[in-house]
C-alpha cells in the first residue's frame, strides 16, 4: 500500500517539494543548534521553553482526537464513522510524532533523550508524556495499517487489533491530561491550575476535531475521497460542543486573572468567531466557510499555548521573542509529520477509492 | 575436535561476559553501594542529617560580591556577562525578587533596600526532583538536592518547575567563559542545568560551604537542622527567621534574618 506514495499527480509531487524544502531548512537550523547550544533560540534566564514546547502541548493534543472517531465506531457501533477510523488512527500518529520530534529538539542533549527510557519515574509528568507519546505513535501505526489492509481485502479487522483499539481509548485521554501537569508551573495562579488539565483536554478536543474536520474536507476537494455529509456534520457538532466548552474555561482565565496575556485575549477572540460558524446552519453548509473558521479554530487554540508559555514560573511575565532558526526548527518537525501524515493518507485515499 | 572445543570454550566466555557488561550496565545498582536513607529526615528527628543554612541580612554589606565570587571559582561557574544566558549558583538579587510574596510592601529600606544572597533552597519536598524525567535531579541522603551532570537530558523540567528560579542552564559552551579553571571541581558542557550543589565536594572534606567561609561579616550559618545543638539550631530558635515563598510548601532548607 506505502508504494502508492511514489505515484501522484502535479499538486502532490509540488506539496512533497515545499514539505521537504521546509524540512531542509530545519535539519540546517537545528545542526547550527547542536553546534552553538540552545543560545540560537530566543529562550534564556526565566524562559526555560518556547515555541517547540507549545507545538508539543498542541500536537499531543491534536494526537488524542482519534479517540472521538474511535470510541463512537467500536463501542457504540455508529457506522458513518468506520469510513475515517483510519485517518483519524494516521492523524493520531503524525500529531504523537510531531510532539515528540518537538521535545527532541527542544532538549540540550538529544543524544541522551533514550535514558528517558531507563531511569523513567512516575512523579515526572514530563516522562509520562514521552512514554504516553511513544506507545500511541506505536499503537495507532499498527492498528490503523492493520484495519487498513483489512479493508482492502474486503475482510474483517482481525481479531488481535481490536484489544489495542479499547487501549488506545484510555491513553488518547490520559496524553492532553499529562501534558497539561508539564504545564501547570507555568499557570501562576492555584486555582487557574486546577482549571487548566480540564481546559486542555476540552481544548484538545476542539483543536483535534477541527484539525480532522480540516484534513477531511482537503482530501475532499483534491482527491475525490468523500467522508459523507454524516460525518462532517458530525464532526461539525463536536467542534461546537467541545469548542464551547474550551473558550468558556478560556473566557474565565482572561477575566479573572489580573494581568492576561495578550495572547489568550487574542485566542478568546479568534475562537468565539470562528465558533459562531459552526452554530449557524448557512455558514456550516459551505465547505469553504467551514475550512476557514476550522483553521481560526487551530489558530486560536494554539495561540492559547503560546499564552501558557507567557506566564513566568516565578511569578509575572516573561519576554519571550522566538529567532528565525527556532521557527525553522519548529516549521521543520511539523513539516516532517505532515509529511508522513500525507505518505500515510495516500494510501488511505488509493485503497477507498478503489472500493 | 579439540580446535572446536576450544572454539566454544572461547565464545562462551566471551559471551558471558558480555552479557555481565550488558547486565551491569542495565541494572547499574547492583554495583553501586546502598545508601542508608534512614541516616536523613525532613522531620526534626535527631540523630539525622539535614543540611540547612541561615542568612542574616543584618550582618550583609550591600555592594559586596566575596560569597558570589568564592562559589564561582570554587565550582567553575562560567560568566558570560548577559543575564539572558547568565549562570549563578549564588547570586545576590533585590529583595523583593527574592520574597515577592513575603507581605513587606510597606517595610522601610533599610529591610527591603538590600540586595540577599539567593540560591538553591534544598527543599525538603523538591519539586524539581519529582519533575525531572531521568532522575538526574534527586534529592541526597543527607538532604542536599543533587545534579549528575551525565545523566541530564536538558529539558529543563526542573527550571520550570523550580519557584526560585535557581537552576541555570548552559544555553552556550560554558568553558571559554570560565575565568580560571580551577581542577577541584569538573567543568559542565553545553545543554545539561546546573545549580549550587551546597559545596558537598567539600563538605566531605569536612570543610565550609565556600560561600560560608568566603563572608568576612559571617553573615552565612551552615549546619545540620536535624542537630538539636548545632550552631544554625541555636540561632533558628532565638531569632525569627523566614522563608522564600513558604506557602508552596517545598519546605526550604535555607532560612533567612531579615
Amino acid at each position: 500500500m506505502i508504494e502508492n506514495a511514489l505515484k501522484g499527480n502535479r499538486l502532490y509531487w509540488i506539496w512533497i517539494a515545499l514539505l521537504l524544502l521546509v524540512i531542509v531548512f530545519g535539519i540546517s537550523a537545528f545542526s547550527q543548534q547542536l553546534r552553538l547550544g540552545l543560545s540560537v533560540t530566543g529562550l534564556g534566564e526565566g524562559v526555560p521553553w518556547g515555541i517547540s514546547a507549545m507545538q508539543f502541548t498542541f500536537m499531543a493534543a491534536v494526537a488524542s482526537v482519534s479517540v472521538l472517531v474511535v470510541l463512537p465506531s467500536y463501542l457504540h457501533d455508529y457506522k458513518p464513522f468506520g469510513n475515517i477510523v483510519v485517518i483519524a488512527q494516521f492523524l493520531g500518529a503524525s500529531a504523537s510524532a510531531i510532539a515528540l520530534l518537538s521535545l527532541f529538539i527542544d532538549t540540550g542533549k538529544p543524544q541522551l533523550l533514550l535514558g528517558l527510557l531507563r531511569y523513567a519515574t512516575p512523579f515526572s509528568p514530563y516522562s509520562w508524556a514521552f512514554f504516553l507519546l511513544n506507545g500511541y505513535v506505536l499503537i495507532n501505526l499498527v492498528t490503523g495499517w492493520a484495519t487498513l489492509g483489512a479493508e482492502r481485502k474486503g475482510v474483517p479487522v482481525a481479531a488481535w487489533v481490536k484489544p489495542l483499539i479499547y487501549l488506545s481509548i484510555p491513553w488518547a485521554i490520559a496524553l492532553p491530561v499529562v501534558t497539561g501537569f508539564v504545564f501547570t508551573p507555568f499557570s501562576g495562579n492555584q486555582w487557574i491550575a486546577s482549571l487548566l488539565v480540564f481546559r486542555l483536554l476540552a481544548s484538545a478536543f476542539a483543536a483535534g476535531t477541527a484539525v480532522l474536520l480540516l484534513i477531511i474536507l482537503i482530501l475532499q476537494r483534491t482527491t475525490g475521497f468523500d467522508a459523507g455529509t454524516k460525518v462532517s456534520d458530525k464532526l461539525v457538532l463536536l467542534v461546537a460542543y467541545a469548542g464551547s466548552l474550551t473558550f468558556a474555561l478560556i473566557g474565565v482565565e482572561c477575566f479573572s486573572r489580573s494581568q492576561t496575556s495578550p495572547l489568550l485575549w487574542l485566542s478568546l477572540l479568534f475562537g468565539i468567531v470562528s465558533l459562531a460558524v459552526f452554530f449557524v446552519p448557512a455558514w456550516k453548509s459551505s465547505t469553504r466557510w467551514l475550512m476557514t473558521a476550522s483553521a481560526g479554530v487551530i489558530f486560536s487554540l494554539w495561540a492559547e499555548k503560546g499564552a501558557l508559555l507567557l506566564y513566568s514560573s516565578t511569578g509575572g511575565m516573561v519576554a519571550y521573542t522566538p529567532t528565525l532558526k527556532e521557527v525553522s526548527m519548529t516549521l521543520g518537525v511539523l513539516a516532517i509529520g505532515i509529511l508522513f501524515l500525507t505518505i500515510l493518507l495516500k494510501a488511505v485515499v488509493v485503497v477507498k477509492r478503489a472500493d | 575436535m579439540n580446535e572446536e572445543r576450544r572454539e566454544f570454550i572461547k565464545k562462551t566466555s566471551i559471551g558471558f561476559l558480555a552479557g555481565i557488561g550488558v547486565s551491569s550496565g542495565l541494572f547499574l545498582n547492583f554495583l553501586l553501594e546502598k545508601t542508608d536513607a534512614s541516616l536523613w529526615s525532613d522531620k526534626n528527628i535527631a540523630g539525622t542529617t539535614r543540611w540547612g543554612m541561615l542568612i542574616d541580612m543584618r550582618k550583609c554589606i550591600d555592594g559586596c560580591q566575596k560569597c558570589v565570587d568564592a562559589c564561582r571559582l570554587a565550582h567553575n561557574v562560567p560568566d558570560f556577562g548577559n543575564a539572558t544566558h547568565q549562570i549563578a549558583w549564588l547570586q545576590k538579587s533585590p529583595y523583593r525578587e527574592v520574597f515577592p510574596t513575603s507581605g513587606e510592601d510597606f517595610a522601610g529600606k533599610e529591610r527591603t533596600g538590600k540586595s540577599v544572597p539567593s540560591l538553591c533552597n534544598h527543599c525538603a519536598d523538591p519539586p524539581c526532583a519529582s519533575a525531572c524525567p531521568t532522575q538526574a535531579t534527586f534529592k541526597r541522603f543527607d538532604g542536599i538536592v543533587a545534579l549528575d551532570y551525565h545523566r541530564c537530558t536538558g529539558c529543563r523540567s526542573c527550571m520550570a518547575s523550580c519557584p526560585y528560579g535557581a537552576i541555570s542552564f548552559n544555553w552556550k559552551e560554558p568553558r571559554p567563559a570560565i575565568k580560571a579553571i580551577n581542577d577541584i571541581y569538573p567543568t559542565r558542557e553545553m545543554g545539561v542545568v546546573e545549580k549550587c550543589n551546597f559545596c558537598s565536594e567539600r563538605l566531605l572534606k569536612g570543610k565550609l560551604p565556600a560561600c560560608v567561609e568566603s563572608c568576612p561579616e559571617k553573615t552565612l550559618t551552615f549546619g545540620n537542622l536535624n542537630d538539636p545543638k548545632s550552631e544554625i539550631r541555636l540561632l533558628l530558635e532565638k531569632n525569627q527567621t523566614m522563608q522564600r515563598k513558604p506557602e508552596l510548601g517545598t519546605l526550604p532548607s535555607v532560612f533567612y534574618i531579615i
